[in-house]
């Protein structure tokens, strides 16, 4: 069992690997009655092609295939369903699927042991049959509907499509309609059987339970189970242009004013640093320049050239990181030469950087008041590097503002993509 | 954790000490009377609040202001209680341990400032923030209809009968027009002379020292005032009201809202919890189990209910041709309820999740300030009662609350591009 002590924050996680390679992560919170307790799988919308487990072929699976096979983990060959098992048993379930993993968890204050050890159960026995298949299609079918209603994800999606050439961030993690009506059982079990063996997967678990106690639980669990043994999942290579996919874009929805969006692709291992540091200096130059605290949104808004805040936002996608900068308005052309041009003057003020450095601090702090806050912290630590490390708060509090100037000024700026999404009524 | 009411300068301080949290939490509560015209001004008032004061004249002086502070922000909502309207201004401060010597009572004058030191100058607040204010609230409207579930929800509420129901919690666009500087200023000081104040403060927190800055702290200032809330009691149903309304969507929302009559008090604290585990709250409900799982009609069906306006809500989005048959369906198993169809595990799993979501209440601090208000302010039991009085309640009490459940709004937003 290893310990990663989590340096200033007073906490502590232990780790283990098991022998069929499942690997368990579990912190103690003394005192709390809440527990959460979450299975993973490294199986998300970006995979659908691989070479299936006892196959020699890579096959092309439907998109929203790893989100279908969440909906249908939860069907039983015997017993209650899953719902109302852990109704039974006081938890509450759910489960999701984004683009790099699917997780299924319950939440509870009672019947630790039996919550945590029916998550692992229900989430190792699958049961698919061609009926159960088809009835979920019209439940999926209407999932990708709601999200159609939702302009503010069409506008997300769409940026990250014109982003990527090959990543396939710009689509949905449901599917398309005919892609949900073509999955079949089949499908399914393939899927589960390459991507669910516990090489793939990982069980965080944070509650008032002795750590070893918890850990003895799986390994118990696991050890009346027997898996195949499984070497390197074989998944179909994407390789991303440097370049953006589309400098410019427009397209049209059920929205009342423009909404305008300058953003920014950036190549993360060109810069040579620490990825933690490039992602912290990133959020802080944004901060800087584009929030509440900035002049330049101040400017903007006095110049009425927007009417709310500016939006801001930094991702991590595999090997590149997108900036995002945007508003609502009818100002398009003066918001984007306005945007652009501040990239060419960024203000990097130390006192700024120690502002903002506080509120990180804070915000981590923060996060580890609940359970669900702390789990929030281990998924986004484990996620971003598929382990839990003990030095990233530490990275935060030691991080110095010559280090963060070093770091800014080797960032490419220029790689951009301006997308537009205006109302319904614009369109000729 | 021990509890202490202290009555003080025309306010009651709440103290509930724990040393369980990494952070501390403060909590002012402002009651007032329910007026239409106040939810409007009220949510104009939260914007021009935190976007400045006499000391942090913009908002890059607030935002610089609470960075310092190590991001103790101040939240302000509001909420329709029937005869009351409520304002809280709430934050939450870490432990100096984590960030430095005497945080917390750094955060509490900026939230004494923010509340009482508001930037007006000549009976207006300073014009150039006022201005920006009213822009950011005017986008507000503008992206009102982006979000289809809110926007369905509130048309279908803009139906019922009782004035203090129909209203969106930010009020309405069409108001907007008869807003003026003066009568936010006026606003302002309506919500602090004719507030109901009660101040509720949790976590590690030395009594003497706190005394002492409150009692020295000029600018905290309340004026003597009762307004008390009061349970919405409905005598009687009116007639259904139904409506639909074509908007360019993919799907289509279906929102019912019921009118529970006649609720008693243990009723409404004790009794409709469990009633709504049973039959829409969770994935283990009837309306889930039925409409979605069996059925295949949707992919999110609950229902919700208002404590304080005895209302029940079940929204979902569904097919507009499957309409008739998810309505029926609905009604089929509150009827089953209402015939007193509810099985023993149902029943029992409902108690036990229940009494698990009042035990998990003690691990978030603002939780435990909100089962306090809600104690204190709005007529429930403390939070020991409430557990002691789960076990109390029967399945003869839950069909009895179900027959008092009458259909008051049937509403259907309905997607121009929903053609199944």
């Amino acid at each position: 069992m290893d310990k990663i002590n989590l340096k200033y924050l007073d906490e502590v996680v232990y780790h283990e690997k098991l022998d069929n390679g499942l690997n368990i992560y579990v912190l103690r919170k003394k005192d709390y009655h809440t527990f959460s307790c979450y299975f993973i799988t490294n199986f998300g919308a970006l995979i659908d092609e691989f070479i299936p487990i006892n196959e020699k072929e890579y096959h092309k699976f439907p998109k929203g295939v790893a989100h279908f096979l969440e909906h249908k983990m939860f069907e039983q060959e015997t017993g209650p369903n899953v719902m109302d098992k852990f109704s039974s048993l006081l938890g509450t379930c759910n489960a999701f699927t984004n683009y790099e993993y699917t997780a299924y968890y319950v939440n509870g204050a009672d019947n630790f042991k039996e919550n945590l050890i029916f998550l692992i159960d229900y989430v190792q026995s699958p049961y698919f049959t061609d009926e159960n298949v088809e009835k979920e299609k019209g439940i999926i079918d209407q999932e990708r509907l709601m999200t159609l209603d939702q302009p503010e994800r069409t506008f997300s999606l769409k940026i990250l499509s014109n982003i990527f050439n090959n990543y396939e961030y710009g689509k949905t993690v449901v599917g398309e309609k005919e892609d949900i009506y073509s999955i079949t059982k089949e499908d399914l079990y393939r899927c589960y059987n390459t991507f669910y063996n516990p090489s793939n997967m990982s069980i965080v678990v944070v509650s008032n339970e002795e750590e070893e106690k918890v850990i003895n639980l799986i390994k118990e669990n696991q050890s009346k189970k027997k898996f195949d043994k499984q070497g390197t999942i074989k998944i179909k290579e994407t390789k991303e242009d440097k370049k953006v996919s589309k400098e410019y874009d427009v397209i049209y929805d059920n929205v009342e004013k423009p909404k305008v969006s300058y953003n920014i692709k950036i190549n993360l291992p060109e810069i040579k640093e620490d990825l933690d540091l490039v992602g912290l200096s990133l959020r802080i130059l944004l901060v800087s320049n584009f929030s509440k605290m900035s002049d330049f949104n101040l400017e903007l808004k006095n110049k009425n050239i927007i009417d709310d805040n500016i939006g801001f936002s930094i991702g991590k996608f595999i090997d590149y990181g997108l900036i995002t900068i945007r508003s609502n308005t009818i100002k398009e052309e003066e918001f984007l030469d306005k945007v652009k041009n501040k990239f060419k003057s960024l203000e990097l003020s130390k006192e700024k950087f120690e502002l903002i450095k506080k509120t990180f601090i804070a915000n981590t702090v923060y996060s580890f008041t609940t359970t669900h806050g702390i789990m929030g912290y281990l998924l986004d630590e484990y996620f971003d590097k598929r382990k839990i490390k003990e030095d990233y708060f530490s990275k935060l509090k030691e991080f110095t503002y010559e280090k963060y100037i070093e770091i800014i000024n080797k960032i490419d700026f220029s790689n951009d993509n301006i997308t537009i999404m205006r109302p319904l009524d614009e369109k000729e | 954790m021990e509890y202490k009411e202290i009555k003080l300068d025309n306010y009651n301080l709440h103290l509930i000490k724990t040393d369980k949290f990494k952070s501390k939490f403060i909590s002012l509560i402002l009651v007032n009377e329910f007026k239409k015209e106040s939810l409007l001004k009220n949510f104009i008032l939260r914007k021009l609040l935190t976007t400045s004061s006499k000391n942090l004249k913009n908002e890059i002086e607030v935002t610089k202001k609470v960075c310092d502070l190590y991001n103790s922000g101040i939240s302000i909502t509001n909420s329709m209680c029937n005869n009351v309207l409520t304002t809280n201004f709430d934050m939450e401060v870490l432990e100096d341990k984590y960030t430095e010597d005497g945080l917390f009572y750094k955060a509490f004058d900026y939230f004494v400032d923010t509340i009482f030191n508001p930037n007006i100058i000549d009976n207006k607040f300073e014009k150039e923030n006022y201005n920006l204010v009213i822009k950011s609230v005017k986008e507000y409207f503008e992206k009102e209809k982006e979000n289809k579930g809110k926007y369905a929800f509130d048309k279908a509420y803009s139906l019922m009968d009782e004035e203090n129901l129909k209203y969106p919690s930010n009020g309405l666009k069409e108001d907007l027009k008869n807003i003026t500087n003066e009568k936010m200023v006026d606003y302002y000081n309506e919500l602090i002379t004719s507030a109901n104040a009660n101040l509720f403060i949790i976590g590690n927190i030395d009594e003497k020292e706190l005394l002492n800055y409150l009692a020295n702290n000029k600018n905290i200032k309340f004026y003597k005032n009762n307004n008390k809330y009061t349970n919405l009691i409905f005598k009687e149903n009116t007639s259904i009201k139904k409506d639909e309304k074509v908007e360019n969507n993919n799907q289509s929302i279906l929102i019912l809202i019921y009118k529970i009559l006649n609720l008693t008090k243990r009723e409404r604290n004790v009794v409709l919890p469990i009633f709504n585990r049973i039959f829409g709250g969770s994935s283990s409900s009837r309306l889930f189990k039925n409409v979605r799982e069996k059925n295949s009609l949707c992919y999110g069906i609950r229902s919700s209910y208002s404590r304080t306006n005895s209302c029940l809500t079940i929204e979902s989005g569904i097919s507009h041709k499957n309409k008739d048959k998810v309505i029926s369906l609905i009604n089929k198993e509150l009827d089953d309820i209402k015939n007193g169809n509810i099985t023993k595990e149902e029943f029992e799993e409902a108690i036990n999740f229940r009494k698990k979501n009042l035990k998990q209440f003690d691990d978030y601090i603002d939780s435990l300030s909100y089962i306090k208000q809600s104690n204190i302010l709005f007529d429930n039991d403390d939070l020991d009662e409430r557990k002691k009085l789960v076990d109390t309640v029967t399945i003869d009490e839950i069909v009895a609350l179900a027959n008092k459940i009458q259909l008051n709004v049937e509403f259907i937003l309905k997607g121009d591009k929903d053609n199944g």
